[in-house]
């Protein structure tokens, strides 16, 4: 009995290292753009394991159904961040002064964003919360409606509406904005 | 807005050559699933219903169009803030491993400040019961109260000790005399 138990125990061990290994990269991309940090995006995707290890009950195998879980959590608890630093009325005065810029990984000094991509990129922070977390998921993340909608809690029909609205919108800034 | 849309109508049947009205509709119902058929989550038969239209209509192709640039801006804006390979630190893959094989400790370090204040009451209650039981402290009748620094000057603390000592002398609880009854010996009789 307690062989039993010791192998399921080194089972689970292994299988949550493979999803550790498995998921740790997308989720930290997708933590760090909603809360604009590495740091704190890394912090979010440590406690998104932890609690997955602790409730999940399932076997650990890399899947649909714990890529769901993973990132359900991940958006929640990135939501939660940025809505508290919201609440403290701090967020943007924080990434105006303080905090310096969000800043991705070196590609080589030939590389360079370009003033359209620069222009979305601030055509999306003219979207509200919500919407920039469903353009965030697809387009960035490339998940589905209804991988959007279990993440979310919203239903697709729902999702493609609000991705309709807010790619209007986007266009909009950046046709005004002469980019395109 | 009447005459917005008859103008829209004029221009899309000079556009079409079909039913002005029908296929006005039809292009706010296609205009309102053009991302959802770009981001392939229409089915085949929508897809192609979709297709048709924007092949046949201008305004819709341009919509199309429009929403496709910013789609392309959008993924060139994410190549550069990507972090493609990114991997939890090796401080947060420690603490991982503390979570999963010593869940108490990690929980008590995790609540460190209430683990502490806890602890910290319960010295301090155990403490306060001790204290009560040996009575360490008890203090002086009112009138005996004199400032310590003024014992000491005046030489009078150890008589004030001998005092203390000799009343807590009285006011211990007097025993009862075990008064020994010898029986009468019953020869006297």
């Amino acid at each position: 009995m307690a062989t039993h138990r010791k192998q399921r125990k080194a089972e689970r061990i292994a299988g949550f290292e493979l999803i550790v290994s498995h998921y740790e990269s997308p989720l930290i991309r997708y933590a760090s753009r909603i809360v604009c940090s590495e740091n704190i995006a890394q912090d979010i995707v440590q406690d998104a394991f932890i609690k997955l290890f602790r409730k999940w009950e399932d076997d650990l195998v890399p899947g649909p159904k714990i890529s769901s879980w993973l990132y359900r959590v991940t958006h929640n608890r990135a939501v939660d961040y940025v809505r508290k630093q919201s609440r403290r009325h701090a967020l943007h005065e924080r990434h105006a002064s303080e905090q310096p810029e969000f800043i991705g990984p070196d590609r080589g000094a030939g590389f360079r964003i370009g003033e359209g991509a620069a222009a979305a990129a601030a055509a999306l922070k003219t979207l509200n919360e919500r919407e920039q977390q469903l353009v965030i998921l697809k387009v960035y993340e490339e998940k589905s409606y209804n991988e959007i909608g279990e993440i979310t809690g919203l239903t697709s029909s729902n999702v493609g509406y609000i991705l309709h609205h807010a790619m209007k919108k986007m266009a909009t800034v950046l046709r005004e904005a002469k980019v395109q | 807005m009447k005459k917005r849309c008859d103008n829209d109508i004029k221009e899309h049947e000079s556009r079409t050559g079909g039913d002005a009205a029908e296929a006005l509709l039809k292009c706010e119902d296609i205009q309102g699933v053009l991302f959802a058929y770009m981001s392939r989550e229409l089915g085949d038969t929508q897809s192609a219903v979709v297709r048709e239209h924007i092949r046949k209509c201008d305004g819709c192709r341009a919509e199309a169009a429009e929403i496709e640039a910013t789609l392309a801006l959008l993924h060139q804006d994410g190549e550069g803030k990507g972090v493609p390979h990114a991997r939890l630190s090796d401080e947060r893959r420690k603490r991982i491993l503390r979570a999963v094989f010593h869940p108490v400790i990690d929980w008590v370090d995790v609540h460190h400040r209430a683990v502490s204040i806890v602890l910290a009451i319960i010295v301090l209650v155990v403490a306060l019961f001790v204290m009560h039981d040996v009575e360490l402290f008890r203090p002086a009748p009112l009138e005996e109260r004199i400032p310590i620094w003024r014992m000491f000057k005046s030489g009078a603390l150890p008589e004030l000790v001998e005092r203390e000592r000799n009343r807590t002398a009285e006011e211990a609880p007097l025993q009862p005399k075990v008064e020994s009854k010898v029986p009468e010996a019953v020869g006297n009789e």
